[in-house]
């Protein structure tokens, strides 16, 4: 009842005119600042975050709860329709997001979308208010050797996402980590594998592949074919909002990705990057026809979305509940909190509870508004997919060059995104996937660093991988998607030869 | 397309083993304390070597078992896309943002899409200016001006 009556504050608070209009607008700018490629979450809160100078304190986080969903749906947006993930949660929404749209059902990938990052933000905002202490306390459990094994877990799943041979996707991982470790050695700060170039030193921003594997390599692919693929317009409105049969496929993977989502999320510095991969992993394993993942399937969309969203709240966890933000987001809005005056921490919820919970409501309502104002946007956003494809390739490329040479004013950057795209064209090509690529080069640095912390800690031996009950179960997760899925190709393999339909 | 898988693979092979190659110099296992920061690169780029070479030597199998492959691949327009956008990104720092984009756009429309001068004239000049809106002044983006470096701001 106590926690009851401090949302009923916090309502209180986040439903006066003004910190609704906030919420609004922070909501829409959110959106279509998600939108370009380049700028996710973290950026678009960092650079309206000026705009709140002034405000009240609730006013602040009201403004930037709506800016984080808003982002995150923007971000998921243009990984539907033009194959550029706005940030590096949607990358995996790509597969399949974008497929659906190139078979006309964008509409339904971005209402679903919509949806399942409304019932995950919601479900994670409760999470959030019931469970924050005591998932913090467990989240602190994770040492550097746990953190190893959950970063090499999510790798391991790529297997299952990569989409080709398991050997394929699992290269294009190593491949990834590869990328991640050009550049200054963090420790050492010596150079490593830049060849004498400069502009290697600072290492391959995760942007510049990203764009040069989705961005890029998508318009040489679509500039290969020969026939251009016609989409036919919608003849009815509801044709282009998810079907019944759709949103019934739908309810699990958001069920399971909110979960999940929300569990990964609490864990500092892991984040709605891997729940979004994890999930899609997860969904494909449970699938009836895991063949047809990266051709267009609406789990692969809803699941992974819904992870993506869960994550969200989860990220707060740590951040409310002992000041360590859970994500780059979540360290802008600690950012604001401090401008603020307001100091997240073991007290917050004593000293400052008013504003916690004005933040808690905030995100209630900023999942609302986000499927109010984007939900009617759909049939206009599904539209653009229509674009001429002349028109349509070469803002691309633009888009591209933008968004790569805006993160370093590096002409060089420009130069390995066209070097990446070519690349990933061939790659694809030859049934190489994108996204082990880019989840090896997000993940890589933390993944080495853990290890190395982790040898460290335990003079070099290995037995600390195997020492806690956490990294037992990470473990055993391990091997247990590595030997069931090298099962399960044999079972295939064998079927197959006996011809079995 | 088998030949492609085969030399995918067969570069991906020599990825990494050029990344081991360039790592091997640097402290592998300095102490007891741990891997250094040569351990990595030099471990995973034996591990793609020799993932890529089985997979490279899986494709010469198939490629002596099944049907010959029957697809090809067009490449005209993308051979004038990248070489439209080389010369992009050759300008680009030099002549600024807005023009270099304009003439991108312009000869990419009119090059490789085979549209109206007219047509591509219109829609480069609608897409540079919302891009240049968008992302320099609603943005603060840093992009270069190039030629218009200098200009009094109320031009530029």
């Amino acid at each position: 009842m106590d926690i009851l009556s401090s949302l009923g504050n916090g309502f209180a608070t986040a439903l006066t005119p003004i910190n609704l209009l906030l919420c609004a607008a922070g909501v829409t700018s959110g959106t279509l600042i998600g939108m370009l490629p380049g700028i996710g979450p973290a950026a678009a809160m960092a650079l309206l975050l000026p705009f709140s100078f002034g405000m009240e304190p609730a006013s602040v986080l009201i403004m930037m709860a709506g800016i984080y969903y808003g982002a995150m749906y923007g971000g998921s947006t243009s990984s539907i329709l033009v194959n550029i993930p706005g940030e590096a949660a949607s990358v995996v929404t790509c597969l399949d997001g974008y497929q659906m749209a190139r078979k006309g059902r964008a509409g339904a990938a971005l209402g679903i979308s919509a949806i399942g990052s409304f019932i995950a933000g919601t479900f994670s905002v409760i999470g959030l208010m019931l469970v924050a202490e005591p998932l913090a306390e467990f989240g602190l459990r994770f040492g550097p050797a746990e953190y190893f094994l959950l970063m090499l877990l999510a790798l391991m799943t790529v297997g299952l996402i990569g989409g080709g041979s398991m050997a394929k996707s699992l290269a294009m991982a190593i491949f990834g980590v590869l990328i991640s470790t050009v550049g200054l050695d963090v420790v050492t700060g010596r150079e490593r594998l830049t060849f004498g170039m400069f502009g290697l030193v600072e290492g391959i921003d995760f942007i510049v592949v990203v764009m040069g594997l989705f961005a890029i390599s998508e318009v040489l692919s679509l500039l290969t074919q020969r026939t251009r693929q016609h989409i036919p317009p919608p003849t009815r409105i509801m044709e282009v909002l998810p079907n019944r049969e759709e949103m019934r496929r739908s309810v699990a993977p958001i069920a399971r990705g909110t979960i999940l989502g929300f569990l990964i999320g609490v864990l500092p510095g892991a984040g709605a990057s891997i729940a979004s991969f994890i999930s899609y992993g997860i969904e494909k394993r449970y699938a009836k026809n895991p063949e047809l993942f990266g051709q267009g399937e609406i789990e692969g969309v809803a699941g992974p979305e819904a992870a993506n969203n869960g994550a969200s709240g989860g990220a707060l966890v740590p951040l409310l509940s002992l000041g360590i933000p859970g994500s780059g987001s979540a360290a802008v809005i600690l950012g604001a909190m401090i401008l603020s005056g307001v100091r997240p921490g073991p007290m917050l919820f004593e000293q400052q509870s008013q504003i916690v919970w004005a933040l808690v409501a905030s995100m209630y309502i900023g999942n609302v508004l986000l499927l109010i104002l984007n939900l009617p946007l759909v049939p206009f956003l599904a539209s653009l997919v229509r674009t001429p494809i002349h028109i349509l390739l070469p803002i691309i490329l633009v888009l591209s060059v933008v968004g790569v040479f805006g993160l370093h004013n590096s002409v060089f950057d420009l130069w390995l995104l066209l070097a990446i795209g070519i690349s990933g064209y061939f790659l694809s090509k030859a049934g190489y996937g994108p996204a082990p690529t880019v989840l090896g080069v997000i993940l890589g640095p933390l993944l080495e660093q853990n290890l190395r912390q982790a040898l460290k800690i335990s003079n070099g031996s290995l037995s600390i991988f195997v020492g806690s009950s956490i990294s037992l179960v990470l473990l055993s997760l391990l091997l247990f998607s590595i030997g069931g899925r090298w099962a399960y190709n044999r079972y295939q393999q064998s079927f197959s030869k006996q011809g079995t339909p | 397309m088998r030949h492609v898988n085969w030399i995918v693979a067969v570069a991906l092979a020599s990825f990494g083993i050029t990344a081991m190659a360039a790592a091997w110099p640097l402290d592998f296992w300095p102490s007891r304390f741990g891997p250094g920061e040569g351990f990595l690169p030099v471990v995973l780029g034996a591990v793609l070597a020799v993932l890529s070479l089985g997979i490279a030597l899986q494709n010469w199998r198939k490629k002596n078992e099944g049907k010959p492959e029957t697809e090809s691949l067009n490449l005209t327009k993308p051979i004038r896309a990248m070489l439209i956008f080389i010369l992009y990104l050759i300008i680009f720092d030099f002549i600024g943002f807005v023009f270099s984009t304009a003439i991108f756009l312009t000869l990419y429309i009119v090059w490789v899409e085979e549209r109206r001068l007219r047509q591509a004239m219109t829609i480069s000049l609608a897409v540079t200016v919302v891009t240049y809106l968008l992302f320099v002044q609603f943005l603060g983006v840093d992009l270069p001006l190039g030629v218009l470096e200098g200009v009094p701001e109320w031009i530029s």
